[in-house]
């Protein structure tokens, strides 16, 4: 089966350890990958107005940000040597230290995994539409906004 | 009918995932009718997806087409 495929994109809640830890150990039958590189996002707890956020709330245009995956998927096989590729994004609430973003690359050698990967979380961070609400204090919210940092 | 999606912040001013639009055939005719039933909209920032593209400019609108209104992304 070819690895350009919709795949699954959405996790409801935060992405949990084991879930990622399992990943990782699903790929030692694939012994052509010589390198995996991942990009973790976590959520962190900023300060709004004096007050800690405690949670990030994900909403997506899901059936966009499913194409959109399709198209960032095709062109990064495109240009990188990449044996297999996995993204998945949390939809719903994620408490601060939970993890919200997971960007898995796999290749024979390091360079073609580190660049796809950087480049993956780039174009997810511009291009895909998803909206977090970050809560803090009793009830209050404001729409997050990405740096690029 | 032209079937109008709102998200994030949109969704929290306008009230509404969504809405049915009559009678507009490109997206500045139906951005003005958005305006006046939303006057806030006009100071929102947004980008329009028809049929899930993010449009660049005024854009001819089929009647079965799904427009969304996209503040800026912020996911990761």
């Amino acid at each position: 089966m070819s690895e350009i495929k919709k795949s699954k994109l959405f996790v409801v809640g935060a992405i949990s350890p084991v879930f990622i830890a399992d990943s990782i150990a699903k790929h030692s039958s694939k012994t052509n990958i010589g390198a995996h590189s991942i990009f973790l996002g976590q959520v962190r707890d900023d300060i709004i107005g004096g007050q800690k956020v405690t949670l990030i709330e994900y909403s997506s245009y899901e059936e966009m940000a499913l194409e959109k995956m399709h198209e960032i998927r095709e062109s990064i096989f495109g240009k990188y040597e990449l044996t297999c590729m996995h993204v998945y994004h949390s939809l719903g609430k994620v408490p601060a230290g939970g993890i919200s973003l997971f960007v898995f690359t796999s290749s024979g050698h390091r360079r073609a995994a580190i660049d796809a990967c950087c480049e993956v979380v780039e174009r997810i961070k511009k291009e895909l539409p998803v909206w977090g609400k970050e809560f803090f204090g009793d009830h209050q919210y404001s729409w997050k906004q990405n740096t690029n940092d | 009918m032209i079937n109008v999606l709102f998200f994030g912040m949109i969704k929290d001013m306008t009230g509404n995932s969504g809405i049915e639009i009559n009678g507009v055939s490109d997206t500045n005719e139906l951005i003005h009718q958005l305006n006046s039933m939303f006057p806030k909209l006009t100071e929102s920032v947004y980008v329009v997806a028809v049929n899930r593209d993010v449009i660049q400019g005024n854009t001819q609108l089929r009647q079965d087409a799904e427009v969304a209104l996209l503040p800026p992304f912020s996911g990761g």
